[in-house]
């Protein structure tokens, strides 16, 4: 078995897929929820649509290692734990509970860990020298299907 | 038996909740965890059996160690799941899609030929979910996080390929459907469980809650109750059909949009009189052809955790609010938080709301404090309406 699905940043943009796939879930929801309440939290569901985009494109850019993507996903990461954190003081003081167990998954324990995979020195090292998960594949270091 | 918490004093939507039949799961995978530890301890100590184990596990690309983690989390909390499930055949199904994803686990550990079987079972498993939703199974949190647990599976099977275009853009669009399935199935489950609760005693749609405690034929004294805040609202309200009039009063009516928009009046959510009549706290209104249409009134308590009056006994259940997504950009509900735990980009999730009371006033609506029935209201408004059913 070969190992191009190896290594920290191979994890981590595996992880940052699936948020770019939750936030689609996120973003029909929150376009449902601007045509059925109106017009008020359109602004809301626009962002939410942007924000999936451009996750999508930040899972691309991850993969042909472009340094700058790296940073933004971290800055992402922090974002979302930010938002994740008022929640949870907000759920605390006001109704005495936590975030919801999958809501703790999806916004506080995935952004936390692909924060700490892409912080990793094999991590950053990795894209100092430019490794693409493109060349990977044309070399034939990627599993062939079947296996 | 004394309230704990808050939240212990009300009943809300399963899908935000854990049903306690589900812990056997929650107890095995914690289970797995422990397993995990000491293959490790026992592989580090030179046994020769786990080493060999280890060995294998340490031999995967990380990606795939990911996977191996992810299918048998995911396979003992579908063993767990299907102790304490019913009916039978749930049950077996579950027992089944454990039992598959174990072997997809260990032929991934023996390089043996596992995607297919894999993807077969996490394809199969995350469908099914839908149908099961449908078909009234609690879908709760540890069922989402099972299938939270498989779709991410699934991305590492179909994202770890080599292949074209054709071949990654299929594997993106199965992954981002399965996530979609298992938020719609929690939206089915949520609503199929939730259906016409608002009565004591049942379970709420989600974003309800309603307080604990039994249904009963409420009493001539409650029924009279009932009946005449009914009417003095009737009266109450009625100049306020009139937006000029609201505005003046101070509700916040300049910009109606969306079904049963509630317009708030802050002075009167803070005046410290409850049940007034003249002054409810919100009025609710329906855009119509000719200019909104008052549908009713919303009595709310000034804060949290405050019971309100029941002052007709079961007919007059107060309700409040929870995972509420409210947006900053501007002030606006955004919709309910997504069984996946979060709410639109620039939204916060409200944790719990004050308890509060529709009146809908609007004439032949049959029951004034029960739930609206929107296609009655646009009847109503295309002036079709008979009494409301």
């Amino acid at each position: 078995m070969n190992r191009t699905n190896d290594g920290p940043v191979e994890v981590a943009a595996l992880l940052l897929f699936v948020q770019a796939a939750i936030a689609v879930a996120l973003s029909a929801e929150a376009v449902g929820a601007a045509i059925l309440f109106g017009g008020a939290s359109a602004p809301s569901a626009l962002l939410t649509v942007a924000g999936t985009v451009a996750t999508f494109v930040l899972v691309s850019k991850l993969h042909k290692r472009r340094r700058r993507a790296r940073r933004w996903v971290m800055a992402f990461q922090i974002g979302w734990i930010a938002l994740a954190l008022v929640d949870l003081a907000l759920a605390l003081a006001l109704a005495g509970r936590g975030l919801t167990p999958v809501g703790f998954f999806t916004r506080m324990v995935l952004p936390s860990a692909i924060f700490w995979l892409l912080r990793r020195p094999e991590s950053r090292a990795e894209f100092a020298t430019g490794k693409t998960f493109d060349t990977a594949g044309a070399s034939g270091e990627l599993e062939t299907v079947g296996t | 038996m004394n309230d704990t918490t808050l939240l212990d004093r009300y009943v809300g939507n399963p899908i935000y909740g854990m049903d306690p039949e589900h812990g056997a799961a929650l107890l095995l995978v914690l289970a797995v965890g422990l397993a995990g530890l000491l293959v490790w301890i026992l592989a580090r100590r030179g046994h020769a059996r786990f080493e060999a184990f280890a060995a294998r596990y340490r031999a995967l690309p990380s990606n795939y160690r990911l996977l191996a983690w992810l299918l048998a989390l995911s396979a003992t909390a579908n063993l767990g799941m299907a102790l304490g499930e019913s009916p039978a055949v749930v049950s077996w199904w579950l027992g089944a899609v454990a039992a598959a994803q174990l072997v997809s686990a260990w032929l991934l550990l023996h390089d043996r030929r596992w995607r297919k079987t894999t993807s077969v079972t996490l394809i199969a498993a995350l469908t099914v979910n839908l149908g099961l939703a449908i078909a009234g199974v609690t879908v709760d949190q540890v069922g989402l996080a099972i299938a939270l647990a498989e779709a991410t599976a699934l991305a590492v099977v179909l994202r770890s390929v080599e292949g074209g275009k054709l071949r990654r853009s299929f594997a993106t669009l199965t992954v981002v459907g399965a996530i979609g399935l298992t938020t719609l199935a929690g939206w089915i489950g949520a609503g199929v469980a939730g259906f016409g609760g608002e009565n004591l005693g049942e379970t709420p749609f989600p974003g309800v809650l309603l307080p604990k405690g039994t249904d009963r034929a409420p009493t001539s004294a409650e029924q009279e109750a009932a009946d005449r805040v009914y009417a003095e609202t009737v009266i109450g309200i009625t100049k306020y059909e009139d937006l000029a009039v609201a505005a003046a009063a101070g509700y916040q009516v300049d910009q109606i949009v969306g079904s049963q928009y509630h317009a708030e009046n802050p002075i009167f959510k803070a005046d410290g009189v409850i049940l007034d009549p003249e002054r409810p706290e919100t009025l609710v209104y329906e855009p119509g052809p000719d200019g909104p249409i008052l549908l009713g009134a919303l009595y709310e308590m000034e804060s949290i955790g405050e019971p309100g009056p029941a002052f007709g006994g079961p007919i007059t259940v107060w309700h409040a609010h929870d995972h509420i997504c409210f947006s900053l950009t501007p002030p606006a509900i955004a919709g309910f938080e997504s069984p996946l735990g979060a709410c639109p980009i620039a939204s916060i999730s409200v944790p719990i709301t004050n308890e509060m009371i529709h009146v809908w006033t609007l004439p032949g609506v049959e029951d004034p404090y029960a739930e609206l029935d929107e296609n009655w209201v646009a009847d109503y408004i295309e002036g079709t309406a008979g009494t409301q059913h």
